[in-house]
């Protein structure tokens, strides 16, 4: 039976695919008098595939901001899609003038190198596809913007902008990419053998990472923990947003994880595209049940939804490092223990008092690192196996974690880290941005009044 | 939700309302009766509903006022079964139960949930410390618990607290009610509501002393279980317990007079507080030992 549903989802694909292939074809060859060769034909597909999968990742952004607005409080709305906005928007250029060419200096020594400003001069060591520089950048740009607003959730509601703004410049334009390279551009850890196939440590676990390092030296939301060491829950504004972000971000994983493959022509290609896909599917929904089963335990005896859906990203961060090289079964084995995971995780840092108001470095940062040592333990073909997983994991984390606790820890000292206890009671959309989600809705003074 | 006005022929109220929110609440009776004061002041009426108040010129003008007023209460489909009042701040937070729980929401901030009302008042009161709501801690405005009454929604004062206030030991509070049917006492304690029926006559009090005291030993929030004390004791409640009790003379500790009674094997100390006009009790099982007992509360309290 699933054997028959998988074969389905794969006919599908690639039905679809043909559909696309001729769709493409037939456009180019209606052109008067021109003949294209196979070749180009195969470039066209290449590169509009992947240039539909860099728009599902940018796409989601939108995913991220549901889901973290929903997940907050209705007075941190604006704060929060903005600050989703910025990473994309400020992100996005400072990866085009100065991540891009780090990312992908060329020849260099294996731990840092520049390739120049933009797209035109960088050259990648990585010649055996054949996507443009220029499409490349947009699905690159969006693994960068999303590496960032990773770290959006973990500080939500406390942060002030400007110093939001900064951090997001500095891990989207240095931080990022020099951690991109050490892979993706033929870095030391691509020498050693590390696999990681779409970033479940590049992009992830550094996000994650950076995210931990934030909550740490930014402390509690305000109400977060009592004396005793108990916690209060916070819970968010909008689960309908939450959950409709997180649907968002599965259809976006279809382009973070298939486009990864980088080709969609030849049978090899085509294969491995539709493995991902139907791999990221399968561990999305066991991360799903596997967290759900778990919240029953933490929850009372009832199943959380927020939880839950933390289990659904959890899945596909765990398989992003390898969904293209494991079996079905393996995806689902993935995807579970990573649901379970993320459970664990949030338990435990609740219980060492670290507030972390969407759940981001138990979804990204515990989860990317399974996905990196799970690529070695299910035996993906593409890792030189457990030990250098295990180094490369410990590489990204650490990397993420001390360079942006530097960063945060710098800000504070500064002064310019946390936003005042009062502007953080009255919420951060009207001290920071002057204005309200809401208005027609809801009271903004922020405690009942009544003589 | 409807509301309804009635003019009364007699009493302090010219008029009272009945609230029905059959549709919109749970609660075991969901049609209440509130009481409607004229405002001399302001030439109006005014209505409290669960520690709120609404004001208007006229009975039409209120009957708005208490409907907005309600809807923006209903929380969870319930009204709220206590709340806190700090005095100072001019403010009252509603306390909502579900189940065994009682729950307290902030706008955008933290729920505060636990099975003892007084975690949750801690909880809470640490809170509004921070967020600059009370003031500074330990030096100004306190939470103070009422209960709502489930037929006219009017504050209703605890009959009594438990106590247990230890130097050196971690402390406990409770406060007592009424049962809704006014059939009984309850609080929440030790992961649940506690709840002694009157069948136990005015001894009620001493029932659910136990009950409750015994299940904090078993949480082992308690070694003694003579170190949990009924205090705070409303004068009516004394009257039912006292023809229960059997007189056993005087003793006078730091100058104040002390009234001693026996219970079967249970001595018991009772002090009248003058300020508060109620009374305050000590368990032991010896008359020594609550002396001594009684002493050490009062070195404690500085008297």
């Amino acid at each position: 039976m699933m054997k028959n549903t998988f074969r389905y989802a794969r006919m599908v694909v690639s039905g679809l695919m043909i559909a696309l292939t001729f769709l493409i074809a037939g456009a180019a060859f209606a052109q008067d008098g021109v003949d294209f060769s196979t070749a180009e034909i195969a470039f066209a597909i290449d590169n509009f595939v992947m240039f539909i999968c860099a728009v599902l990742v940018l796409f989601m952004q939108a995913g991220f901001a549901m889901v973290e607005a929903g997940l907050n409080g209705g007075k941190n709305t604006i704060n929060v899609l903005f600050k989703n906005l910025m990473d994309m928007a400020l992100g996005g250029l400072l990866f085009f003038v100065v991540g891009y060419g780090l990312m992908y200096p060329g020849d260099f020594n294996g731990i840092l190198g520049f390739g120049g400003v933009g797209i035109a001069n960088s050259t990648r060591i990585v010649a055996d596809y054949l996507p443009t520089n220029e499409v490349d950048f947009l699905f690159q740009v969006a693994f960068a913007a999303t590496a960032a607003t990773i770290v959006s959730g973990a500080v939500a509601g406390r942060m002030q902008f400007r110093s939001y703004l900064i951090y997001s410049a500095i891990l989207t334009a240095i931080i990022y990419p020099i951690a991109g390279s050490w892979k993706w551009g033929g870095g030391f850890l691509d020498a050693m053998g590390f696999y990681d196939f779409a970033g479940s440590l590049i992009v992830h676990a550094v996000g994650g990472f950076a995210g931990l390092a934030g909550a740490i030296v930014l402390g509690p939301r305000i109400g977060r923990f009592n004396k005793d060491g108990s916690a209060n829950a916070m819970p968010g504004h909008n689960i309908t947003a939450a959950t409709l972000g997180v649907f968002i971000l599965l259809i976006g994983w279809f382009g973070f994880n298939p486009g990864s493959v980088l080709a969609m022509t030849g049978e090899a290609s085509t294969l491995a595209v539709v493995l991902t896909a139907v791999n990221t599917f399968l561990a999305a929904c066991a991360g799903t049940i596997g967290a759900m089963i778990l919240s029953y335990f933490v929850n009372g005896g009832k199943p959380d939804l927020a939880i839950s859906l933390n289990g659904l990203l959890a899945g596909l961060v765990g398989i992003t490092a390898n969904a293209d090289g494991v079996s079905n079964l393996s995806a689902i084995g993935i995807g579970f223990i990573a649901g379970l995971l993320v459970v664990g995780a949030m338990v435990a840092l609740e219980k060492l008092q670290i507030d972390d108001p969407v759940g981001a470095f138990p979804v990204h940062g515990v989860c990317g690192i399974w996905g990196g040592i799970a690529t070695a333990l299910f035996g993906h073909a593409g890792t030189a196996g457990l030990g250098v997983q295990l180094i490369g994991s410990l590489v990204y984390a650490s990397w993420a974690f001390v360079t942006m606790f530097g960063v945060f820890y710098a800000l504070r000292a500064m002064g310019i880290l946390r936003v005042s206890k009062r502007e953080e009671i009255e919420g951060l959309d009207i001290a920071e941005h002057a204005g309200t989600s809401y208005p027609e809705f809801g009271s903004t003074t922020a405690f009942p009044a009544g003589d | 939700m409807e509301l309804t006005f009635e003019k009364n022929t007699e009493g302090l109220a010219p008029y009272t309302a009945t609230l029905d929110t059959t549709k919109e609440t749970v609660h075991p009776n969901r049609v209440f009766k509130i009481p409607v004061f004229k405002d001399s002041v302001e030439n109006g009426y005014f209505a409290d509903v669960c520690g709120f108040r609404a004001k208007a010129k006229s009975i039409d003008g209120l009957e708005n006022k208490m409907l907005q007023l309600t809807d923006g209460l209903i929380n969870m489909a319930r009204l709220p079964r206590h709340v806190f009042v700090a005095r100072r701040a001019r403010k009252v937070f509603p306390i909502y139960t579900v189940g065994d729980e009682v729950i307290t929401t902030t706008p955008g901030g933290p729920i505060f949930r636990h099975i003892e009302l007084a975690k949750v008042r801690e909880y809470l009161t640490d809170f509004l410390h921070e967020s600059d709501v009370l003031g500074e801690n330990g030096v100004s405005d306190k939470l103070h618990v009422r209960g709502t009454s489930l037929s006219t929604l009017q504050l209703r004062r605890p009959v009594l607290y438990l106590k247990k206030r230890n130097i050196g030991e971690k402390e406990f509070w409770a406060p007592v009610f009424e049962t809704e049917n006014l059939d009984g006492l309850y609080t929440y304690a030790a992961s649940g509501r506690r709840e002694v029926k009157n069948e136990y006559g005015g001894r009620g009090v001493l029932v659910l002393t136990r009950i409750v005291a015994e299940a904090l030993k078993t949480d082992k929030r308690l070694d003694d279980i003579y170190d949990l004390r009924p205090d705070r004791l409303q004068p009516s409640f004394w009257e039912k317990l006292k023809p229960n009790l059997t007189d056993a003379g005087s003793i006078r500790i730091k100058g104040k007079n002390i009234d001693l009674f026996t219970s079967d094997a249970l001595h018991i100390g009772v002090e009248y507080r003058e300020e508060e006009e109620r009374f305050g009790l000590f368990l032991d099982d010896s008359a020594t030992s609550l002396s001594e007992r009684i002493s050490a509360d009062f070195d404690r309290r500085g008297i």
